[in-house]
Parts: structure tokens; C-alpha cells; sequence
């Protein structure tokens, strides 16, 4: 293109290139896309779900397909903040995209540590706190499903830094304009939505369930409408940003979250089908952008006509 | 390991041969990095332009069956289980079918000069497990002659299950095969034979591939007479790239709980996944 089209968006006290982020959990630490993707393309990375200590995760089997989708319960696995630290970001750090560490705790004071912890670190842009996990204390109902609890771990987490936070919200909620708006009041920069929708496959002729956990969380085009949903109540509810997650594999997807109230948007399982997914979903954005003369993503955001 | 670069690329069909009743070997014109590949090593594919079933399925280089100006051909052995296998099987010549790789961790053995004198192999595959086989034996006939106890032993349910043993024995190798019903080869299962002829020359290694009990048995076998064994297993995949980490199996040992099979593996030395009892 010889006049790119400008993609650029703010979130918050934030600009970002572009609104296409990577979503925890299906990019890895990013350097593993190395050689796919031109990770100075992305609108930001946010790295996998990251806890105190290493983490070794669920039981197989861990993953299965579902119509247009896939569950997963793979329990959090993951290398330990100190070793993303000490072992990825120095190589994340060559790349001039913005990093986002994904937390999580099974207690507030770990996600309050893990928060101290970010803070220090300069090449860390933002956190994105995961409060769809099991809270140890309450005996394992997530932290997210209960506004004044998902209100908690961000006053938390904020007390412990300065760095931009976003609250990721659980979609298995009765109101997530409720809970939208209790994280805004707990100070959160920015809500992003969707995590996976809990569900569950069974094999009929062993008559277990597929996944050794039992239950995991849908993710994929299947939960594309739900999530749409839920971003526009949530935009709805709040004046801070709201990224939007949830089914995206086109630029087509991407543009309707922007529609629906979304700053910028995060890619999933798209990443597995497809790793060059989010350039390929950069490029439709721009073309549309030209085709459609849009000269900002400003004009789009929020832009729905009800 | 040297650095080996991971690609993403639509590769055309070339060339299908349908193999026994329910199997067929695929050609791929692939990007040259291909040539890179390893036996043992694993693709991802999807049909371009289809999206059912959703994810990318894995399979392994059967051999790579040629090289010419900057492009690389990728045979595929493939067995027809499900939708995506159906789906590839009933694509035509010219057809588009995206291919990422080359992925995992593969076979591996001892660096030998070309004078050295090297020991006997043993290769065991169950079924369409003789995918990655053909492409090991391949490798391994390049490095250095085949030594005259290097065996293949290839099981299967019935005749039409027993594929590429020709191709194993123009390579020099001896080819000793057995069949469920008793079609070909030997009656019964194919762990019986290699059991049986394990004691008359020890091998160097044993490398298998087949079904989980098969691989297990041959594990048995290879640590009662301390023979080093290599397995390539199999799991569910969703990202073939050590990100989604839903490919975990459990390993023998209590400090690493679970290894990746895309990333640690598909080729895992058998004693990192089981104890011998
Ligand atoms: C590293 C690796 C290498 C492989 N190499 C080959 C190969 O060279 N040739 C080949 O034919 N197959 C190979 N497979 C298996 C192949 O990936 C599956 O057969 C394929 O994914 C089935 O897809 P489908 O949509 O046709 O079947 P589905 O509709 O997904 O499933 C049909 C049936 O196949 C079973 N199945 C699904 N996935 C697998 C799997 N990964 N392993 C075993 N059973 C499965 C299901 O349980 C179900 O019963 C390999 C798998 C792995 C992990
Ligand atoms: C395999 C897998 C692992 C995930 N891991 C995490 C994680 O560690 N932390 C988190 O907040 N979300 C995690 N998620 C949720 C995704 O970030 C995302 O919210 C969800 O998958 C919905 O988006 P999608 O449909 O585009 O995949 C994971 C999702 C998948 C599929
Ligand atoms: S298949 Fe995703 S980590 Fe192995």
C-alpha cells in the first residue's frame, strides 16, 4: 500500500500502532512466533498467565475441538514470573511492541505480590490481571464472578503499581456490566472481555468426560456472538477502555468489536489455525480503512447505529 | 539441535497414491526449508479455504521426496479417521493444502564417521505408525551402509494395513511382518516376533511408532535387555508451536510433571515417559 492507513489507538493513557493484540494463553511468551509473524507489528503482546512460582498445570487430556470451537483446560501452566523475567522478556524486549503480563493468583496477596513484582521491571508496559481463576479461600469459586472480590484484587493490584492494569473479566457472570463497572471503580485502566466460556464434551462410549478436569473453557468462533454481547454492555457500563476478546479470526470479527465499543481487540485461538492470523487481520483492517475512507480507528470505535 | 526456521506456507498437491484400504500417501510442492526436516519431525496442516474442522491436524514427514529449485516435495502418510483426514483425502492434484513446519523434536542418533563401524537398528512401527519410519530408515541409510541385523518389524490388523515394506527392504533393511488375523507375515501381534528376535544380536537402538499399548510393550522389551528406545507418541494438538500446551503427557519422573508432545517430542527417549516394571 503506498499510503498506509493510520491504526493507531488509544487505550487510556496508552497508544498503541494498532488495535490487534495477542491474547493470553495462545501466543506463548511471543518469541516462539519469531518466525511467522513480524512481532513489530502487533499492537501489543500479552504473554501467557503468569504466577508467582512455575506452575505445572492440569492432567491430560487437556485440549479438545467442539463445533467451531475447542475446550482447554490446561491449568494455568506456566514458567514462573521470575523465569519469563529472567529467560523471555530480555528477547521480547529487542522488539518495539508493547508487553503485557498476564497474572494470576489463588490469593489476593499473590496477585498483590506479582503486581510489586511487575512494577519494578521497565520493559513491562501493562498487566492484564486474569480474574477468572479459582480463589483458594473461597474455596475455589473464581475471583471474577463476584463484583465486590473482582473489585478487590484490582484495588490490590494497583496499590502495588503504577503500570497500566487491565481487568480481564469472566463472561460466566450474570452481569458483566456489574462487574465492568465495580473493577472501573477499584481504579482498573481498562477491562478486556472475553475469557473462555466454561463448558464441558463427553465420550459417549466411555461415558467420561473428554478432558481429565472435567469441565474446561470454550474458546473460538463459537463464542464469537456471546462476546460481542457482552463487549457492547460492557461499553456501555464503563468509560474506561474495553478490549474486546472473543471468536476473532478476520478483520471482519476485529472491526465489529471496534463497532461495538471495543479500543483495541485481542486474538486467541485464531493463532492456533493460523499464526500469521493477526497480520492478516492488521492488513484487512487497513484495507477496509482505505476502502471505506475511515481515517482513524477513533471514528469506528463505538460507532454502532442501534 | 541447529537452528531450524519455522514456516508457514500454502503447499500444492502434486501427486496422491491411495495405500491399502484406507490410507493414502499425499505430495506436497512445500518451500525449500523443508529439505531441513528431520525424521521424526511433524507438520500442521489445514485446507485452504476450509474451516471444519477447526484446528490444524498433525502429521508426520513421511519423506521428502525430492528437491529442486528452491522447492522441496513432502510426502504425507495418512490414514483416514475423521473429518479432516476425509477431507485431505479427496483432494485433487493442484489442490491447496497450508503447511507448518517443520515442528518438534525428532529421532536421533549417535554422529558415526562413514568408516565407523556402527551396530544394528531395530525400527517397529503399528499400523499407519510406519509414517515416520520410512523417512528414519531413509536418513539413516544415508549416514552409513545398513548393518546385516538391522531390522524393520511392521504390524497390522490385516494385510491391507502393512504399508512400505518394500520400500524398507530396497533399503536394505530385513522386513519381518505380522498381521492380527494372519493375512501377511506372522499371526498375532507384531511385539511377539521383535520380542522373540530381540535376543540373537542386541541393538543399537530401538525406534517405534504405533499405537500407545504397542509402544509400551516395546518399552518392556527394549529395558529388560537395556537397549535405548525411542518412541514417537501421539496427543491431541492445538497449536503444534509449545504455546497452547494442551499436547502434555505425564513423564516418568516426579520433578517434571508432564512434557509437551510438539515441542519436547513427537520422539521421546521411552524412558522419560514410562518406568520399566
Ligand atoms: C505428532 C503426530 C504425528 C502424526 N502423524 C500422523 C501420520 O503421519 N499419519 C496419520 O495418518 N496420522 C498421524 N497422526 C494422527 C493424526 O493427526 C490424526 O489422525 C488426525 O488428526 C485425525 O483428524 P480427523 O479430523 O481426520 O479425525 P477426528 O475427526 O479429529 O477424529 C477421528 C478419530 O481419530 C481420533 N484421533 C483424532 N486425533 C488423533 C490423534 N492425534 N491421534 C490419534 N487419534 C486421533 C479421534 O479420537 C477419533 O476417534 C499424527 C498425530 C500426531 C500428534
Ligand atoms: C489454550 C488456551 C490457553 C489460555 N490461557 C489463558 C491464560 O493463561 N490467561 C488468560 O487470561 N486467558 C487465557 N486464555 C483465554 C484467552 O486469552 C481468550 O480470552 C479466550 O481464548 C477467548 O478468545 P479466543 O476465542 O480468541 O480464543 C487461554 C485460552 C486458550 C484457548
Ligand atoms: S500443541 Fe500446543 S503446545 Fe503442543
Amino acid at each position: 500500500m503506498d499510503n498506509p492507513v493510520d491504526l493507531s489507538t488509544q487505550l487510556g493513557s496508552l497508544r498503541l500502532k494498532n488495535p490487534v493484540l495477542t491474547a493470553s494463553g495462545t501466543f506463548g511468551y511471543g518469541i516462539e512466533f519469531e518466525s511467522l509473524v513480524d512481532l513489530n507489528r502487533l499492537g501489543g503482546i500479552i504473554v501467557k498467565g503468569l504466577s508467582l512460582k512455575p506452575s505445572s498445570g492440569n492432567p491430560p487430556p487437556r485440549i479438545v475441538e467442539t463445533p467451531c470451537g475447542m475446550l482447554n483446560s490446561i491449568g494455568l501452566e506456566n514458567i514462573g514470573v521470575e523465569a519469563f523475567i529472567a529467560e523471555k522478556l530480555p528477547i521480547l524486549e529487542t522488539y518495539h511492541t508493547p508487553v503485557f503480563a498476564n497474572i494470576y493468583g489463588s490469593s489476593i496477596e499473590e496477585y498483590a505480590a506479582l503486581a510489586a513484582r511487575i512494577d519494578s521491571v521497565d520493559s513491562i508496559t501493562g498487566l492484564e490481571v486474569n480474574i477468572s481463576c479459582p480463589n483458594v479461600k473461597s474455596g475455589g469459586v473464581a475471583f471474577g464472578i463476584d463484583a465486590i472480590v473482582a473489585a478487590s484484587v484490582i484495588r490490590a493490584v494497583k496499590k502495588e503499581t503504577s503500570k497500566f492494569v487491565v481487568a480481564k473479566l469472566s463472561p460466566n457472570v450474570t452481569s458483566i456490566a456489574d462487574i465492568a463497572s465495580s473493577v472501573e471503580d477499584a481504579g482498573a485502566d481498562a477491562v478486556s472481555l472475553i475469557n473462555t466460556i466454561t463448558g464441558m464434551a463427553i465420550d459417549i462410549r466411555t461415558r467420561r468426560p473428554v478432558l481429565a478436569n472435567i469441565t474446561g473453557g470454550l474458546s473460538g468462533p463459537a463464542i464469537r456472538p456471546v462476546a460481542l454481547r457482552m463487549v457492547w454492555e460492557a461499553a456501555r457500563a464503563v468509560k474506561i477502555p474495553v478490549i474486546g476478546i472473543g471468536g476473532i479470526v478476520s478483520a471482519i470479527d476485529a472491526i465489529s468489536f471496534l463497532i461495538a465499543g471495543a479500543s483495541a481487540v485481542e486474538v486467541g485461538t485464531a493463532n492456533f489455525l493460523n499464526p500469521g492470523a493477526c497480520m492478516d487481520i492488521i492488513d484487512g483492517m487497513e484495507s477496509f480503512f482505505a476502502e471505506e475512507g475511515i481515517s482513524s480507528t477513533a471514528e469506528i470505535i463505538g460507532s454502532v447505529v442501534l | 539441535m541447529t537452528d531450524q526456521k519455522i514456516i508457514q506456507e500454502n503447499g500444492i498437491v502434486v501427486k496422491t497414491v491411495p495405500m491399502g484400504t484406507d490410507c493414502r500417501k499425499i505430495t506436497l510442492d512445500s518451500p525449500e526449508a523443508f529439505a531441513e526436516a528431520r525424521p521424526g519431525q511433524f507438520v500442521t496442516l489445514a485446507i485452504a479455504g476450509m474451516d471444519t474442522p477447526l484446528l490444524r491436524r498433525p502429521f508426520s514427514i513421511h519423506s521428502i521426496s525430492g528437491i529442486k529449485e528452491g522447492r522441496c516435495l513432502v510426502d504425507i502418510l495418512f490414514k483416514v479417521v475423521g473429518i479432516f483426514t476425509k477431507n485431505l483425502s479427496e483432494i485433487k492434484n493442484q489442490g491447496r493444502v497450508n503447511i507448518l513446519g517443520p515442528l518438534g523434536h525428532g529421532f536421533t542418533w549417535p554422529k558415526k564417521s562413514r568408516t565407523e563401524k556402527s551396530g544394528p537398528v531395530v525400527i517397529i512401527g503399528g499400523g499407519i505408525g510406519v509414517a515416520p519410519l520410512l523417512f528414519l530408515a531413509q536418513s539413516l541409510r544415508q549416514q552409513r551402509p545398513v548393518h546385516e541385523n538391522s531390522r524393520v518389524f511392521i504390524g497390522g490388523r490385516t494385510t491391507s494395513d502393512i504399508l512400505c515394506a518394500d520400500d524398507f527392504t530396497r533399503l536394505g533393511y530385513k522386513v519381518i511382518i505380522s498381521t492380527d488375523d494372519g493375512t501377511r507375515g506372522e499371526k498375532g501381534m507384531i511385539t511377539t516376533p521383535f520380542h522373540a528376535r530381540l535376543s540373537d544380536s542386541r541393538p543399537e537402538t530401538i525406534y517405534a511408532c504405533g499405537p500407545m499399548p504397542m509402544l509400551k510393550a516395546v518399552f518392556e522389551t527394549a529395558a529388560e535387555h537395556k537397549v535405548p528406545c525411542q518412541v514417537s507418541v501421539e496427543t491431541v494438538m492445538a497449536c503444534g508451536l509449545g504455546v497452547c500446551l494442551g499436547c502434555a503427557v505425564k513423564t516418568s519422573s516426579d520433578d517434571i510433571k508432564f512434557r509437551h508432545v510438539c515441542k519436547d517430542g513427537p520422539v521421546f527417549d521411552a524412558s522419560e515417559l514410562w518406568m520399566a516394571s
